[in-house]
């Protein structure tokens, strides 16, 4: 999987923050959602979200933070990639997906997040850019 | 007891996070709290360079790349890039062409 070239790798010592999707730690992500607590904690709501005894830990909640953000960053790319790649390569719509279509399907996913990868460094080193100029 | 933490709202735009509710109403006594608001304010700021650079792929997509190959060679490479150079001084030649324009009166 292509890695967006301004993404900085931040570890939080438990979960990788992956690349373009998801961090490398779903199994963590729903153990939270389950609401894990230890006796004599309330459980539910509070250390759903990283809220132990009332206290805020804000390793945890980042971490699922991070993830709700590489999805949404995940379906974003999807459905741009599709929406280009369907204009691309499909012509006149027929019956069902011929080997070439597919093949061009394939290719245009490859290319577009190649193109992405391209764009987000050209971005980052323009905003270096701007930054050390000021 | 529980210190809600207000969900965090995800867009095309980034990451919209209300950073006031953060901690509840004692919110402020708790120095975890302007920890989260540090590290939140970092992801919002990850978030709308993402959501930038699906922008450009919007435009610089459909302008530089003809069709898909096995590979992007080195003038389809170069057209991005200069595509995203482009959309930025456009974008502030415009900013600016229309404060001018306000500044006289127009509009």
């Amino acid at each position: 999987m292509p890695r967006g070239g301004s993404r900085s790798a931040m570890h939080s010592g438990r979960c990788r923050p992956g690349s373009l999707l998801v961090p490398w730690c779903p199994a963590r992500a729903l153990q939270f959602r389950a609401g894990s607590g230890g006796a004599g904690m309330e459980g539910g709501f509070g250390s759903e979200f990283g809220a132990a005894g009332g206290k805020l830990d804000p390793g945890l909640i980042m971490e699922q933070v991070k993830v709700q953000i590489a999805v949404a960053n995940a379906q974003e790319l999807l459905q741009r990639m599709t929406d280009k790649c369907f204009r691309k390569c499909i012509g006149k719509p027929g019956s069902s997906l011929d080997n070439s279509e597919q093949k061009c399907i394939a290719m245009c996913m490859d290319r577009y997040m190649d193109a992405w990868n391209t764009v987000s460094r050209a971005y980052n080193s323009r905003l270096q850019r701007e930054r050390a100029n000021m | 007891p529980f210190l809600p933490v207000p969900p965090a709202k995800v867009t095309a735009a980034g990451l919209s996070f209300p950073m006031a509710e953060l901690g509840g109403p004692d919110g402020g006594r708790d120095p975890a709290v302007s920890e989260l608001q540090r590290l939140v304010a970092a992801e919002q700021q990850r978030a709308q360079f993402t959501a930038q650079v699906h922008n450009f792929m919007e435009v610089c997509w459909d302008k530089c790349v003809d069709k898909p190959g096995s590979k992007l060679d080195s003038r389809t490479e170069g057209c991005l890039a200069s595509c995203v150079d482009r959309f930025i001084d456009t974008t502030l030649s415009i900013t600016n062409r229309f404060a001018q324009i306000v500044q006289k009166g127009g509009h």
